[in-house]
C-alpha cells in the first residue's frame, strides 16, 4: 500500500506546470489551459489576472494618406528612425509620409514593422504618393531581426528623390481571433541608405 | 486429532529429559511441527499433555490465483510506469518556472495535453495496480489454511529394560 502512495506522489510530479508569465502568447492570443493572454504585456498569465489590450495610437487620425503623419526629414543617409504605436480594434490603416532627400547619388528606404504574433498579423506597404503608387510592399526580414514571438514585415526600395512618399501599416487579414483581437501593437524603424 | 487405539508409542527417555529435547528440536532449524513440550513431572505429579502443531498447506488453486492477482497488479503497476515516464517526458517539455521568451504553440499545447492524459492513465493504472497486490496480500492472510493440532496425553509407565552395559529407563503411553 505504501509503494502505491509512492507512486501516486510520483505521478503528481508529472503534472505539466506552466507558472504564469512564463510563456508569450501565440498566435492569436493562444496560451496554456487555464491560462489567458495579458494584453499590456503579451505573456499568457493566470486567466484571472489577464488584462485587455489597450492602444494609445499617438497620431491618430492617420488613416489616410493625406492624414498621414510626417516623419522627420531624412538625407541621403540617415540614423535609424523608431517609433512605437499601435493599431486599435478596427482600425483599418496608419499611415506616415516622408519627402525623398534630394542631391543624393542614390538613396533607399530601409522599413521594419516588428509586432507581436498574439495579435492580428499586420502588413507593410509603401507608396510613391507623388505618383499615387504602390511601389513596394513588406516581405520576409532577415532572421536575426526578428525577435522570438515577433513578426516582421521589412521593404528596401530605392527612392526617386523628392517624391513623397507614404508608409501605410494595415491589418493583414486573418488571425484576428475571429474579430476578439483585431489589433496590435508595433514598432516602426526607417531609415535612408545609399544603396 | 482422537488418540488412536492401538497406537502404541515408545519414548525412549524419561519425559524429564524428553522435554528439553523437544524444545531444543523446536527451535531448530527446519522443525516441522511446533511442539508444546510439557514441563518436567515431577515426583507423584502428573505430566501435561503434549501439544503438536502443524502447518497446514496451500492449494495450488489458492497459491495460482494469488499469485495470478498480484502479478497482474504488478504488470499494471508497470503500465502506470510506462505512462508515468511518458507524462514526465512530456511534462518536462512544456513546464516552466521562469520566463523562457517563447510563445505557446500548438505543438507545446499538443505535449502539454498528452502530460495531462498520460499522467491520468498513470494514475489509473497505478491506483488499479496497487488495489490488485493489496487485494492479494489481504486474500493470502484470509485464506491461510488452518494449521492442525495433535494433543498428547502422556501417562507414563515406568520401563526399565536391559541394554548391555547398563540399562534403558523410558515409560509407554497410548494416543
Amino acid at each position: 500500500m505504501r509503494a502505491t502512495w509512492l507512486a501516486l506522489v510520483v505521478v503528481a510530479g508529472c503534472q505539466p506546470s506552466v507558472a504564469s508569465g512564463t510563456y508569450l502568447c501565440g498566435d492569436e492570443e493562444l496560451c496554456p489551459s487555464g491560462q489567458a493572454c495579458d494584453g499590456p504585456t503579451n505573456t499568457c498569465v493566470v486567466a484571472s489576472t489577464a488584462m485587455p489590450f489597450t492602444c494609445m495610437d499617438m497620431h491618430e487620425p492617420d488613416d489616410t494618406p493625406q492624414q498621414a503623419f510626417a516623419l522627420p526629414t531624412f538625407g541621403c543617409t540617415s540614423a535609424l528612425y523608431s517609433e512605437d504605436d499601435c493599431l486599435a480594434a478596427g482600425d483599418a490603416a496608419d499611415w506616415r509620409s516622408f519627402a525623398a532627400p534630394t542631391g543624393c547619388t542614390a538613396v533607399a528606404a530601409q522599413i521594419e514593422i516588428t509586432s507581436p504574433i498574439a495579435f492580428e498579423p499586420l502588413a507593410l506597404q509603401l507608396w510613391d504618393l507623388t505618383a499615387n503608387t504602390m511601389v513596394a510592399t513588406g516581405g520576409s526580414c532577415p532572421p536575426s531581426e526578428t525577435a522570438t514571438g515577433s513578426d516582421a514585415a521589412c521593404v528596401t526600395q530605392t527612392l526617386v528623390g523628392g517624391d513623397s512618399y507614404g508608409i501605410a501599416i494595415q491589418p493583414a487579414g486573418g488571425g484576428d481571433c475571429g474579430g476578439k483581437c483585431n489589433f496590435n501593437r508595433y514598432s516602426l524603424q526607417v531609415q535612408t541608405v545609399t544603396p | 486429532m482422537k488418540p488412536k487405539p492401538g497406537l502404541t508409542l515408545l519414548v525412549v527417555a524419561a519425559v524429564a529429559l524428553g522435554a528439553p529435547r523437544l524444545a531444543a528440536a523446536q527451535s531448530a532449524p527446519g522443525a516441522a511441527p511446533a511442539v508444546d513440550a510439557p514441563p518436567a513431572a515431577g515426583p507423584g505429579r502428573q505430566p501435561r499433555d503434549i501439544v503438536v502443531v502443524t502447518e497446514g498447506t496451500r492449494t495450488t488453486q489458492n497459491v495460482v490465483v494469488l499469485g495470478g492477482i498480484a502479478l497482474a497488479g504488478l504488470a499494471l503497476g508497470g503500465v502506470g510506469l510506462y505512462y508515468n515516464l511518458d507524462a514526465r517526458d512530456a511534462s518536462n517539455k512544456v513546464t516552466t518556472t521562469m520566463p523562457v521568451g517563447e510563445p505557446w504553440t500548438k505543438a507545446l499545447q499538443a505535449e502539454y495535453d498528452q502530460a495531462q492524459s498520460s499522467s491520468t492513465k498513470a494514475e489509473v493504472f497505478y491506483g488499479i495496480g496497487g488495489a490488485c497486490v493489496a487485494a492479494a496480500a489481504i486474500a493470502y492472510m484470509l485464506t491461510a489454511p488452518p494449521s492442525e493440532t495433535t494433543v498428547i496425553h502422556p501417562r507414563p509407565v515406568a520401563t526399565v529394560a536391559p541394554t548391555p552395559g547398563g540399562a534403558v529407563v523410558g515409560g509407554v503411553w497410548r494416543f
